[in-house]
């Protein structure tokens, strides 16, 4: 069972390294620490589903051939 | 009078800008929330873009430097004439949630089987109903994948301040879609179920 401080500390971590934020040696410190305890790799395993989620189910959008026409035809390309 | 473009110039326009079209049309549609207003904003963005031509470095960020000119656009034009995109004051919003401190906001753990009662929809809606800033850091890191850095650069605030936007906007996310969950019959069972077992001991 990690402390609640450990659980804190692991968690603001998470967002840092799902974001790419952390620098090489951090993110390797940090994949050993999340795979040091199942408690640990599941919050990182559902916070990473999340992220999938919200970026493939978002609504995405597509120009149309009008727009693409219009933007090449200003700049006469 | 406009200066000449040059054949590179057009061929860096083509080949590093406009790959980048969707994604832009994306980014509008969820500031603007009509695809009519979102294309103007695209080609708007792109006019200038072709205009300023000369200030890009090629293979430099592209990407970053069109999401830029586009906020910027939106800023200037569509945030003034358009109906206003959210019902919440939007400096009362940031000015409330933009420290750095997140000590008092606990980050939110959603349970797995959320996710399998969410569909694309209410990400989509939930998204849309966020504050502007809030919905542009998740838009911007969550979905077009650009670093704490480039969203500090693309809306001028400074990265701790990105990174607490972000903390917020997806906790803030989280709630609405665990709201939607249960809505739907998804009941929360932790602690309950650690308390109903003790009862049993």
């Amino acid at each position: 069972m990690r402390t609640p401080e450990q659980m804190e500390d692991f968690r603001q971590k998470i967002d840092l390294y799902l974001d790419n934020a952390l620098s090489n040696e951090e993110v390797t410190a940090f994949e050993s620490t999340a795979n040091s305890h199942p408690e640990y790799s599941s919050l990182l395993e559902r916070a990473s589903e999340f992220r999938n989620l919200v970026k493939t189910k978002v609504k995405r959008s597509t120009c149309s051939q009008n727009l693409i026409n219009t933007i090449k035809n200003n700049i006469k390309m | 009078m406009a200066k000449e473009k040059t054949a590179k110039e057009i061929s860096v326009f083509e080949e590093e800008l406009l790959p980048h079209m969707d994604a832009l049309k994306t980014f509008a549609y969820h500031l603007t929330f009509d695809d009519d207003d979102a294309e103007d904003l695209v080609q708007e963005t792109y006019l200038k873009a072709y205009r300023f031509i000369d200030k890009y470095q090629e293979g430099t960020n592209a990407k970053a430097w069109l999401f830029k000119i586009l906020k910027n656009a939106y800023i200037n034009q569509y945030r003034k004439k358009v109906k206003q995109p959210t019902k919440v004051d939007f400096e009362e919003i940031i000015s409330y949630h933009d420290t750095d401190d997140k000590s008092k906001t606990n980050y939110l753990d959603l349970r797995q089987e959320i996710f399998q009662n969410i569909m694309g929809d209410e990400i989509t809606t939930e998204i849309n109903n966020l504050p502007i800033d809030f919905r542009t850091v998740i838009l911007l890191c969550d979905v077009e994948g650009f670093t704490y850095e480039e969203i500090s650069k693309i809306i001028d605030v400074p990265i701790g301040t990105v990174r607490s936007r972000l903390f917020r906007a997806r906790n803030i996310l989280k709630e609405k879609l665990k709201s939607y969950a249960e809505s739907q019959g998804y009941k929360d069972i932790r602690g309950k179920k650690k308390k109903s077992e003790s009862e049993e001991e």
